[in-house]
């Protein structure tokens, strides 16, 4: 019994799923990345870059986790708790969305390098622009799981994820306006955007944990 | 011999339904198949969801193995192989990929036992399911179920709608299984034909009822159909006809005790009766 990792198996699942699409999703971030560099575009390297580079692996994993209408309820005949079924999405989700991580440091490296006067400011605001995007991937996930598990979700994600992101992105907007409207310095929004995300997330979590517990398959 | 699976008492009712699961009792010895058969919508698969835990029951006990099936029962769970009546798999997986994952979950996962399954079943390796016809992708949910080596495997409907050919092979897999005799199978299907071939055991549910759960052979052995004509009809005892059928020229009444019946009713032909004819019996007979 001591070899058993379900959540490692339901998360080699959702990436074996999605690995076509998610190594295009990658190589999509990355040319946009490569292209920001070439093109010296300040409006693609601090905005378009971030969001495909996070968001894309993010929606690629979401998207594929419908499998089949039986899956969720094999899942829970195999020896798996209910709750490590809940969880593997979540992880899945958190893990797609820091996928994206080592090459926009690797583009962000390399534009620091050929534009090193004026980088600084434009790196801190790609940061703080990552970090909401990785804020928005959170909220949606944190609207979107428990949902997907009650009948208003219906096992199909096509929907509700665009409704989640709509609103998830609002609040993340909001939180950036609001933080400076207030003067906040640009880190301090991105740590309290990061945090109040992942709170969203973990308690979401929790959430979708007991609804799981209860519903039937 | 002991009972691999004990269910007792079993109750489930849906929000927004009148189906009802009603009272549902019966095991599995080890070593046997049972069968488990009744009409689309009497009831099976909602009492296989309440046995693997997949449906939270309202009332009863399901024992597996002798222990409580509870969702923290992930131990009973990995000695218990399921396939359902349609693929599982996310469609873009490959044999290879499902392996892959399934050893995680599984504790005995025995990847050179399912490469021979696979081998056994012609299925290839490195082919996405989306790929595979029913019949594959049927057999493939076969191969994972037994690749962990399990001592119970539960088949909802898993033969259905698949050709005489691969019915028969994945069969035969399950005879084979069944030799060891601390094995078992819950076998539900609406085939009768394959019943009648394999199990040893059969438990008739309607409308979320059981109504008998019998040894096969006995079941065979003692029902029978009384041919009747009208006037041979009313001569009949009540208590000793659990349905009958009337048609343009003759009544069927089913009857449990034909040894009996046969030496109380002498001017009446008694037939020997095939599970399926029970069934139609007991569902569109009359009382």
């Amino acid at each position: 019994m001591n070899n058993r990792r379900p959540l490692l198996g339901l998360l080699k699942y959702a990436f074996y799923s999605a690995r076509g699409d998610l190594a295009f999703a990658l190589l999509f971030g990355l040319a946009v990345g490569i292209l920001s560099l070439i093109a010296d575009n300040y409006l693609i390297s601090q905005t378009l870059f971030p969001l495909l580079i996070s968001g894309g692996p993010a929606y690629v994993v979401i998207m594929k986790s419908e499998g089949t209408p039986l899956w969720d309820q094999f899942q829970v005949a195999m020896p798996i708790k209910r709750k490590e079924v809940a969880t593997a999405p979540y992880l899945g989700v958190l893990l797609a969305s820091l996928l994206g991580i080592p090459i926009f440091v690797v583009i962000s490296g390399i534009r620091f390098i050929l534009h090193e006067g004026s980088i600084g400011s434009m790196l801190s605001t790609g940061i703080s622009y990552h970090a909401t995007v990785l804020g928005t991937i959170l909220i949606m996930s944190a609207l979107l799981y428990p949902l997907a598990y009650t009948k208003l979700g219906q096992r199909s994600l096509q929907g509700l994820f665009v409704m989640c992101t709509c609103v998830a992105a609002a609040i993340n907007s909001a939180i950036l306006i609001g933080g400076n409207n207030l003067g906040l310095p640009e880190m301090v929004i991105t740590s309290l955007n990061i945090t109040i995300s992942g709170i969203a997330f973990f308690v979401s979590l929790f959430i979708a944990r007991q609804i799981y517990a209860k519903i039937d398959f | 011999m002991g009972n691999i699976l004990e269910v007792q008492g079993l109750s489930k009712q849906y929000k927004n339904s009148d189906f009802r699961l009603d009272d549902i009792s019966f095991s599995i010895p080890s070593g046997s198949i049972m069968g488990f058969v009744g009409e689309n919508g009497a009831g099976k698969s909602t009492t296989i969801g309440c046995i693997l835990n997949t449906l939270i029951k309202d009332s009863g006990t399901v024992k597996i193995f002798g222990r409580d099936m509870t969702d923290s029962s992930t131990d009973i769970r990995d000695d218990i192989g399921v396939v359902y009546d349609s693929n599982v798999f996310p469609a873009h997986l490959t044999p290879t990929k499902i392996s892959a994952a399934m050893r995680h979950i599984f504790s005995k996962w025995d990847n050179a036992l399912f490469k021979e399954y696979l081998k056994k079943f012609k299925l290839p390796e490195k082919k996405k399911i989306k790929e595979f016809s029913r019949g594959m992708a049927m057999k493939l949910g076969v191969a994972v179920a037994l690749s962990h080596r399990p001592k119970l495997l539960i088949l909802d409907e898993a033969t259905s709608g698949l050709d005489p050919i691969v019915r028969d092979d994945i069969l035969d897999v399950f005879l084979d299984f069944v030799q060891d005799e601390n094995n078992s199978i819950l076998l539900s299907s609406h085939i009768t034909s394959d019943l009648e071939k394999v199990a040893d055991y059969i438990t008739f549910i309607h409308d979320g009822s059981i109504i008998f759960s019998e040894a096969k052979d006995s079941l065979l052995y003692n029902y029978g159909v009384m041919r009747c004509k009208a006037v041979q009809f009313e001569q009949i005892d009540k208590e000793d006809m659990l349905a009958y059928r009337k048609y343009d020229y003759q009544i069927d009444v089913l009857i449990s005790d034909k040894q009996t019946a046969a030496k109380k009713y002498l001017d009446i032909v008694i037939d020997n009766i095939t599970i399926e004819e029970i069934m139609l019996m007991l569902v569109k007979g009359e009382k």
